[in-house]
């Protein structure tokens, strides 16, 4: 029907007709498009979701504004990463708007302040050492579309320093307010428990260690349970709070190569981690790993760079960290992934001469104030820092953990928690449930179609066929509603029974085969195309007999309870809902896919070969074998292929029979987290937009272009095939 | 002799009658699970809505003291004394030897009375019963809170008279008292859904209003019309009062066994039988009595007692929403792919790409229904016009409407590839002899091509159907939700509420089994809800294809 020899048949019609020919046409070539362009659409979408996972982080133009002169302490950021606070030595407190450097002075007015800096474990709350030698507190009041406002905090308790401090850290954790000071003759520790900012601060306990002298750094540790000294040689000294009045010293030597000293000491986000800068431009992350016998505090990964970096900054939220070196040269990277996200940029303004320093919360902004109140503030790009293609598959050694692993744990209900987003624990469970389910289904399908297609008679054929292709039809949330609250349970109580049912049906059923060809073989040219339902009788009489045998096996054999012996002599764990059940399960699912398919192509091999093969004297068996089955061949393989497709796609069933949780492990009696069931659990709790979230997205990707490509691939065997029956 | 037996070997191999059987039993083993499977369904579904005989048990168990309670024995198994003494941490029941490998044998009794005697479902161990009765005058209550509740009538209290367990009008005054009680639920809720819920919509419609006028004239218009309002609301709130009322004053006294009772209102029950007493014709007409309630009825007790009626509405209402717009886009597709495009390599692709789509698990498109349809679409939406309700979401968050396109575009391709395959089987001959005859191409494909392929198109769009009816992991992200307070068709404009979430059969199913703890109690009730969506399926599926067999058979004799 080509267009133009019909428009010229349409020449002389009445206009009414003509238009309404023309619209149809239009219409539906804008219906076809636009299906076609809904598929774009569906692959672009989920493209476009997650391509900013991997969009390299970038350090953008920086602005300079002029603010009034006058020494600066402390720069900070409010809540909303809107606003800085700056904290001059003359005690004057400004808030400045990041938009446009408007600068707004506080009526508060301290008195002379000699340091400033933020307390760990509150982002609002800030210590102040003044000139009498005394710690004060303040803190930042977010006030939502305007400057924050400066409050006092603890009603001005002021905590006394020892003389001749070298180091001050300070942490609040909950209501515990932890000072730690090194000075020149040791370490002096203070608590504070009940700490709250509305009211004065109680009677601290107290802690005081004798040190040797040639430390500068003093560091808490997580929850204030641990305590750091370091200085620019190799020796730690590491104390162990876990009972506040008696700290339990633990020595640690880095190895510095000789002639390195430490030039920056900069806990991470959380404070499990310290990032340690070194003189030869190696940035050491290391962190105390759990030993057998005694903790270590191995070399974790190292960043290295050709300038010293000598300044290192946190962010605060995240795991990642800035590195400055001494020309002003600023560089990302995050420690998760091992990587340095930029490259080393010189930014003017960020050079020596710089007073302070303020990262804000989403890394989103560097801000440094250089005297005479010339405040730099650099923009920063850093979404998706913790996603790599290193951190979604290969073994990343996370904080705490005493080798790498690959692990997926997405999130936890603390800021400080490290995202371990690797995929592949999940690929690995959908390949372990798809691969049961496979041994399950393949042998059973391929063989039903190959009796079906070749032997069945006819009148069989055309009610069987059907009838295990409607199963492809049960909901698969029956299925696994089915698998979950059925079929795991009378597994575990039979589990003998179960087990032995995977040996006895194979070898029963090829008795039964033997002994039928013994016996009837007078009959079989006139039974063989209709006992192909008659086989049920022997199926449930094995299986009557497996669950027989089973509970005898469980007395005899495995002292009355299966699963316990699994566990206490095989070292294999059980699970109620595990691969087995699953395997069972989306074999059931998968069976009718590669059924159909594999008898189509089974079925369709040009009758005349058969003919041929039967009438040079090949039996039908040795026909079916020989000349069918190699011929339709990849119909089969491509059948198979759909069918993994299918399986590693399938959500409800592995979602309601396995317990989900996301582990390497090929036992047959524990459970796996597929890459479906992920999104189904994750995803509607996911924050749109967030690492996690794309992820997500990114996982819905793989599966998509996974099967996609099967299914391609499947299919052009498939025409391929086609061609060659037509052709033979 | 070697060689014979080796020919022989060969003989019996070459004629593989072995193999040609063990294939078959790969069939009869597919089968036999498929008939398993619906068996098991059937049974347990089936049964759940029979009028079981509640016993009278007596026991002493370590564990539940010793008692008699009135319960209904649910299932019996056996396990093994390693087992018993696992789960029980006590040593071999007297008698039995202290053989690890030897059996115990146990019953689940539903125990029922979940809030005056918890638990509701009890292990007991054969050599803990100490006696067995099963009592005429053992009742069941369903009640609308708590489950159901097994025991004897004590007493029954209706206003000023009072009737004695044993007095021989109770049963009947009792459900006289259950019919007007459930008349007045009735008149509850039409006055709740004629008049409360309209009142409160336009109530609310008004303060939004309210808040949004700042021209004096106007704002004392509608300061005016929301007291009036509140007026109506206040009348028809009293007259719920006044209804609501009226059902409480009667109260029965349950024996509850162990010689203790409890006391119960009238209106906290549905339904009160006597199982022991009922003769087979009482059973059956109880049976399909449950039934109808199953089928038309609230879900109670997050789901796992009363019926279904809303999920079986959400999937119903879903699915046609889905085919009203899968339908027309799907048949524009086929024809535009069979009649309209050039036939080259890129409709070719297009085949493939669509028939792949096919298999796209359907998680994927959940995802892309939440990330495009309800974020963005849907955000766009809410932005535009419903910019006075924000930040609450109207269409920016997962419903109704996403839930139906979600479905749409995931069965697409079945009602694409089931057109074109209709309009492939339209014989060429008629569509030339229709042009030949002066008609275009339009009115062929109108009067000619798309009449004759209807079939075929119907039967796209009835395994679409069933094909979203049993879908439910793309709906857990865009829609569905465990229990919807309101369906979302109700006398209120715009009376279909697209923007709403909605309950449905398959993740019902999925809920009660995986995310209830109260799984024993819900366990019969979810084989029901699961034979009943796999009856729908099936039912679809099959019509399917006895259209589809239908169409093979007319097609037959036109070829020319």
């Amino acid at each position: 029907m080509s267009g133009t020899r019909h428009r010229a048949l349409a020449a002389g019609l009445s206009a009414r007709r003509r238009w309404v020919d023309r619209m149809t046409r239009h219409l539906v070539t804008l219906g076809g498009v636009g299906v076609v362009g809904s598929v774009v659409v569906l692959f672009g979408y989920l493209l476009s979701v997650v391509w900013p996972l991997f969009e390299p982080a970038s350090i953008g133009a920086a602005q300079q504004f002029q603010v009034s002169a006058g020494t600066s302490r402390m720069l900070a950021f409010d809540g909303s990463g809107e606003h800085l606070v700056r904290i001059t030595a003359a005690g004057s407190i400004d808030t400045i708007r990041v938009s446009d450097g408007a600068q707004q002075r506080s009526d508060v007015r301290l008195d002379q302040v000699l340091g400033a800096q933020p307390v760990a474990g509150d982002a609002s709350l800030f210590a102040l050492r003044q000139a009498d030698n005394r710690v004060r507190f303040g803190g930042l009041e977010d006030r939502a579309g305007a400057a924050p406002r400066w409050r006092s905090r603890f009603r001005d308790a002021a905590v006394p320093l020892a003389p001749g401090l070298l180091d001050l850290d300070v942490a609040l954790e909950g209501d515990e307010l932890f000072v730690a000071q090194l000075h020149a003759a040791g370490l002096r520790l203070l608590r504070y428990r009940g700490a709250e900012a509305r009211f004065p601060l109680e009677a601290p306990e107290q802690v005081a260690i004798a040190l040797a002298p040639g430390k500068t750094w003093v560091r808490l540790g997580p929850r204030g349970r641990s305590l750091w000294v370091l200085g620019p040689d190799s020796a730690v000294t590491h104390f162990d709070l876990g009972r506040f009045g008696q700290p339990v010293r633990q020595d640690f030597d880095l190895a510095l190569p000789a002639g390195v000293s430490l030039q920056a000491v900069e806990f991470l986000s959380g404070r499990a981690s310290m990032l340690l800068a070194r003189s030869d431009g190696v940035i050491e992350q290391r962190f105390l790993q759990p030993g057998p016998s005694r903790a270590r505090l191995a070399r974790v990964r190292q960043f290295r760079s050709d300038t010293p970096l000598a300044t290192l900054i946190s962010e605060s939220r995240r795991k990642g960290f800035l590195a400055i070196d001494a020309q002003g040269g600023l560089r990302l990277g995050h420690a998760t992934t091992g990587q340095w996200l930029t490259d080393p940029r010189q930014v003017a303004g960020l050079a020596t001469r710089r007073e302070a320093l303020a990262l804000s919360p989403r890394a989103g902004y560097l801000a440094s104030i250089e005297p005479g109140g010339r405040l730099t503030l650099v923009a920063l790009h850093n979404r998706h820092p913790e996603v790599s293609f290193d951190a979604l598959w290969a073994a990343i050694w996370y904080e705490g953990y005493p080798e790498p692993v690959q692990s997926w744990q997405s999130s936890a209900a603390d800021d400080d928690f490290e995202p371990k987003l690797s995929l592949a624990p999940l690929m690995f469970g959908t390949l372990k449930a798809a691969l049961f389910a496979m041994c399950f289904a393949v042998p059973i399908a391929v063989m039903g179609a190959l009796y079906t297609a070749c032997f069945m008679s006819a009148a069989q054929r055309a009610v069987v066929k059907p009838a295990i292709e409607v199963m492809a039809a049960l909901p698969t949330v029956v299925l696994g509603f089915v698998a979950g609250i059925w079929l795991a349970p009378v597994v575990e109580q039979n589990l003998s029974s179960v087990l032995s049912l995977l040996v006895l049906l194979p070898l029963g059923l090829g008795l039964c085969a033997v002994a039928w060809q013994w016996l009837a073989s007078p009959w079989a040219n006139a039974l063989r195309g209709s006992y192909g339902l008659l086989t049920i009788a022997p199926i449930a009489l094995i299986a009557a007999g497996a669950f027989t045998l089973g509970p005898v096996l469980e007395r005899s054999l495995f002292a009355g309870n299966s699963a316990a012996w699994l566990e206490n002599w095989l070292g294999l764990e059980f699970d109620q809902r595990n691969a087995l059940v699953v395997g069972v399960a989306m074999g059931f699912a998968i069976i009718p896919v590669i059924y159909s398919i594999a008898e189509d192509a089974i079925y369709g091999v040009p009758a005349h070969l058969a003919n041929g093969a039967l009438a040079l004297g090949a039996s039908q068996w040795q026909t079916a074998l020989q000349v069918i089955l190699p011929t339709a061949s990849p119909g089969v393989f491509s059948a198979v292929i759909i069918g993994f497709g299918r399986a590693a796609g399938e959500t409800m069933i592995v979602l309601m029979a396995t317990g989900n949780t996301p582990i390497m492990d090929w036992n047959l009696f524990e459970g796996m987290r597929t890459l479906a069931a992920n999104i189904a659990v994750e995803l509607p709790e996911a924050e749109v937009d967030s690492s996690h979230y794309r992820v997500l997205f990114l996982i819905a990707l793989v599966l998509f272009l996974l099967t996609f490509a099967f299914n391609s691939l499947a299919e052009v065997i498939r025409s391929r095939l086609r061609a060659r029956y037509g052709n033979l | 002799m070697l060689t014979d037996r080796r020919r022989g070997l060969q003989r019996w191999l070459a004629s593989g009658e072995a193999f040609v059987w063990l294939n078959a039993s790969a069939i009869g083993l597919a089968l036999l699970m498929a008939l398993g499977l619906l068996g098991l369904l059937a049974v347990r579904g089936v049964s759940y809505f029979w009028p079981a005989p509640v016993a009278l048990v007596g026991f002493a168990s370590p564990v539940y003291g010793t008692r008699q309670l009135y319960g209904q024995p649910v299932d019996r198994d056996r396990i093994s004394l390693a087992r018993y003494q696992e789960a029980t941490g006590r040593s071999a029941p007297a008698g039995q030897a202290n053989d690890p490998a030897s059996e115990v044998a146990r019953v689940l009794v539903k125990t029922g009375n979940r809030r005056v005697n918890p638990p509701a479902f009890r292990w007991l161990y054969d050599h803990e019963i100490l006696s067995v009765s099963y009592p005429a005058d053992a009742v069941v209550l369903e009640r609308r809170q708590w489950g159901q509740a097994f025991g004897a009538i004590a007493s029954l209290t209706l206003g000023d008279v009072r009737y004695q367990g044993d007095a021989p009008g109770l049963f009947a005054a009792l459900d006289a008292e259950l019919g007007r009680i459930r008349a007045l639920e009735e008149q509850l809720d039409r006055l709740q859904s004629a008049e409360l819920a309209p009142l409160s919509a336009a109530l609310q419609d008004n303060r939004r209003r309210l808040a949004r006028t700042a021209s004096e004239p106007d704002r004392s218009q509608l300061l005016g019309e929301q007291q009036a309002l509140e007026r109506h609301f206040a009348q028809a709130e009293a007259q719920r009062r006044q209804l609501a009322q009226l059902q409480e004053g009667a109260s029965l006294r349950l024996d509850i066994g162990d010689g203790t009772s409890t006391l119960l209102p009238v209106s906290q029950l549905v339904r009160v039988w006597r199982p022991n007493a009922m003769s087979l014709g009482d059973k059956v007409r109880h049976y399909f009595q449950s039934l109808a309630l199953f089928l038309s009825s609230d879900p109670r007790e997050g789901n796992t007692e009363g019926g279904v009626f809303p999920a079986i509405f959400g999937t119903v209402l879903m699915v046609l929403i889905m085919s009203v717009l899968v339908a027309p886009i799907g048949v524009l597709a086929a024809v535009y792919l069979h009649e309209y495009a050039e036939q080259g390599r890129f409709v070719q692709f297009v085949r493939i790409a669509v028939n792949n789509l096919a298999g796209v698990p359907s998680i994927v498109y959940g995802v892309f229904g939440l990330g495009f349809f309800v974020y963005v679409l849907g955000g766009s939406i809410d932005s535009l016009f419903f910019a006075d309700r924000q930040p609450a979401a109207t269409f920016g968050s997962p419903g109704l409407l996403w839930a139906s396109l979600t479905l749409a575009l995931l069965t697409l391709p079945v009602v694409i590839v089931s057109a074109e395959e209709g309009l492939n089987r339209v014989p060429r001959s008629l569509r030339e002899g229709s042009l030949a005859l002066g008609a275009t191409q339009a009115e062929t494909l109108f009067k000619v091509v798309l009449p004759m392929a209807s079939p075929a198109i119907l039967t796209g769009i009835i395994l679409a159907v069933a094909r979203a009816a049993g879908e439910v992991a793309p709906l857990m992200l865009v829609g569905v939700v465990k229990l919807a307070p309101a369906l979302p068709v109700d006398g209120i404009f715009p009376y279909v509420h697209l923007d709403q979430q909605f309950m449905h059969l398959g993740f019902h199913i999925f809920d009660l089994g995986f995310q209830n703890s109260n799984v024993e109690a819900s366990g019969s009730l979810v084989y029901a809800t699961a034979l009943l969506l796999v009856m729908i399926v099936l039912v679809l599926n099959l019509a399917a294809m006895v259209l589809r067999n239908r169409l093979e058979k007319r097609y037959k004799g036109q070829e020319l």
